[in-house]
């Protein structure tokens, strides 16, 4: 069995494009996420038992369900809803919202991690609400939540892929187009596979960074 | 300064304070001891309004704390250092000190630095102000702490066990500070097991057992001629673990 | 919402129901095995095997399962080994899966204080004592909720065999939406199937690690 690594080489700006989209959807669902995991933290620790439930129920509904169906949900059934969208818009809204739902639980359980003692320190300092939850709260709820945070943009980099079944040409998609055509399959999808690798490591090293600056490291 | 009248807290059906009521002139410090359970810190705690009340009434300095802004300005007039100093933990020292009096007092960022670094030098950690608090002693936390809440220029500091988590060999550091803001004439309410602390630095012992004020007196008369059953088997109980290092000088 | 279709469609969902259940209890089964092996095969401390079992850790972690599945369907073929769908989705699920689970197993066995294999080693034991009656059990009760995590992720991810035409619940649906129409009707019943079965795995999940965590407060 030969392999014809030759012939790949012409393929680097379709995979690069590719790797663009899916870096491109990645972002997109995650600021959507954390919009909706902010909302729904809030809700789930929300005094109003309506709120609490409805958060809950989104929330569950999501994490236990799969994304690809989450995906199918929204493509094939917001025109029947009358809301027509391009693959890639629905695709990048079914992975935001799913994002968001995750977003919720790391948010929430960054909140359980802030030091009551904190909280209880600035209300005798005569801190208001919103000073205590701006200076100190969110502050310390985004340090402990960091990691889980990290580690969920990496999942929705990769969760990306699911894209390329309705036919958007991020990575995925462009990797399998590729590859039915050519028949190079093993030497276009172990191309590919390094590319995720790359973004991959490439953007938990950003992430890192970003974890350094915003949180300084305090210890002895 | 400080008036309570007939307070009581109950959580659920048990009763943690009963009618508690007290009077604090400025100036005074007020040693509070007691077993534990007795209601001490909770009492402490509804100084500032960090626990509420039912019946009776709280005024201090003329505010009553039943009234929501009465309330907020009672905090800040009221300091108060937690047994778990509470100190900021994303925040550097000098960061810790100046925030509250740059949000809560607005003042400008100098004059906020300069009362920061001022009381920083008068507890010992002037050098410590871009040190994060994890890099401090419990000791050295716990004076910072008392320097944050001394920045918001208190009428009235309330200390809840501020030594009881520290090491032995820190204690002394931070009853020293204590000992010199006494001496200073802040009115002080110390909820503390350090009986060198209550015998010689305050000027007035509440002894408080089973959500009661049992007794109330210069310390002489308290510590050394205890009346009330209770106090007696407790002194005696506190007296066996005294620690001999803790001696604090007489103000 | 029209939902007699679904109704007159159900024997049809619910066969593929049990497919789903059945690949996923296979990928459950496969993973935790060629996992533990792994995450054993990793206690040894030999550099070099240590090296490879890594890269295969992160290769199955840090690249998209749908593009595992993809190269197993559509290149085994290419070297003259011929792949029906369930086997191409039961060998892609499986190596995924194993990779997580080795990693879970080597997170709980690190958890473990040092201290027993130390005790172990003081009081005679051999590596392999050691390591099946004192640290694999602790490591397991460790991994339990972690672990049916994963076991939930496996039963979603069973899903994306839709696109290599395995006829399971996903695909169910994607099927009868493309011949009778009503997306939202047939989609949204196949979730709740998949909630059905995924909600109360991670609530006893979630039971567990309360169970498990006994900390002092």
């Amino acid at each position: 069995m030969a392999f014809h690594w030759a012939a790949i080489p012409r393929f680097i700006p379709q995979l690069l494009a590719g790797a663009q989209l899916t870096l491109l959807i990645t972002l997109v669902a995650m600021l959507i996420g954390i919009v909706i995991g902010v909302a729904m933290a809030a809700g789930r620790v929300s005094r109003f038992r309506l709120l609490r439930m409805l958060a809950g129920l989104y929330v569950e509904f999501v994490r236990n369900t799969p994304a690809l169906l989450q995906i199918f949900i929204l493509f094939f059934g917001m025109p029947s809803l009358g809301l027509r969208m391009s693959a890639t818009t629905a695709g990048s809204i079914a992975l935001g919202l799913n994002a968001g739902a995750y977003l919720a639980e790391i948010f929430r359980a960054g909140l359980a991690g802030v030091p009551p003692g904190s909280r209880e320190a600035a209300v005798a300092l005569a801190f208001n609400r919103l000073q205590t939850l701006v200076y100190i709260t969110a502050p310390l709820a985004m340090r402990a939540a960091w990691p889980a945070f990290c580690n969920l943009f990496i999942s929705i980099l990769l969760a990306s892929s699911l894209l390329s079944a309705i036919s958007v040409y991020e990575l995925t998609g462009i990797t399998n187009d590729i590859s039915t055509k050519t028949f190079l399959t093993f030497e276009v999808y172990s191309v590919a596979a390094l590319f995720y690798v790359v973004l991959n490591v490439g953007v938990s090293l950003l992430l890192a960074l970003a974890g350094r600056l915003l949180f300084p490291p305090q210890s002895r | 300064m400080i008036e309570v009248n007939g307070v009581s807290k109950s959580y659920g059906r048990l009763e943690v304070l009963k009618d508690i009521s007290l009077q604090v002139e400025a100036g005074q410090v007020v040693a509070i001891v007691g077993p534990s359970g007795s209601g001490k810190s909770t009492f402490l705690r509804m100084l500032n309004g960090l626990e509420s009340f039912s019946g009776g009434s709280i005024k201090i300095d003329g505010h009553d704390l039943s009234l929501p802004r009465e309330l907020h300005q009672v905090r800040k007039e009221v300091g108060m250092v937690f047994q778990q100093f509470n100190l900021f933990p994303h925040l550097t020292v000098g960061r810790n000190v100046t925030i509250a009096q740059r949000l809560v007092l607005k003042e400008s960022k100098a004059a906020a630095e300069e009362r920061a670094r001022r009381l920083l030098a008068r507890v010992g950690l002037q050098e410590k102000w871009a040190s994060y608090p994890s890099q401090l002693s419990g000791g050295q936390q716990q004076r910072v702490a008392i320097a944050r809440a001394l920045a918001m220029e208190p009428k009235v500091m309330l200390f809840d066990e501020a030594t009881s988590a520290l090491d032995p060999e820190l204690v002394g550091e931070v009853l020293d500070v204590m000992r010199s803001l006494a001496a200073d004439g802040m009115t002080m309410l110390v909820v503390t097991h350090e009986m060198g602390f209550a015998r010689n630095v305050a000027d007035r012992v509440l002894f408080m057992d089973a959500g009661r004020i049992a007794a109330d007196g210069p310390p002489a008369l308290i510590l050394d001629k205890p009346k009330d059953e209770r106090l007696i088997q407790f002194l005696r109980r506190i007296g066996n673990h005294e620690r001999p290092d803790h001696a604090v000088q007489p103000v | 919402m029209n939902f007699s279709l679904v109704w007159e469609a159900r024997w049809l969902i619910l066969d593929s129901f049990v497919v789903t259940l059945y690949l996923s209890a296979s990928a459950v089964v496969g993973g935790t095995v060629v996992g533990m092996i792994v995450a054993l095969l990793r206690q040894f401390g030999l550099r070099p095997l240590n090296l490879l079992l890594r890269a295969y850790v992160e290769l199955f972690r840090g690249t998209p399962l749908l593009m595992q599945l993809f190269f197993i369907y559509f290149g085994l073929p290419l070297v003259n080994v011929s792949v029906d769908r369930f086997w191409a989705a039961f060998i892609a699920l499986t190596c995924f899966t194993s990779a997580y689970v080795a990693e879970v197993f080597r997170s709980g066995i690190e958890a473990i204080p040092r201290g027993q294999s130390e005790a172990a080693t003081a009081l005679g034991m051999g590596f392999f004592h050691r390591f099946f009656w004192i640290i694999a059990p602790q490591a397991l009760r460790v991994s339990l909720p972690p672990l049916i995590g994963v076991y939930v992720s496996v039963i979603k991810d069973t899903s994306l065999a839709t696109v290599v035409g395995y006829n399971e619940l996903t695909r169910r649906a994607m099927e009868l939406m493309l011949r009778f129409g009503h997306p939202l009707e047939f989609f949204i019943t196949v979730a709740l199937l998949y909630f059905a079965i995924c909600y109360p795995i991670s609530k006893l999940s979630e039971r567990l690690e309360r169970k498990l965590t006994p900390s002092a407060r």
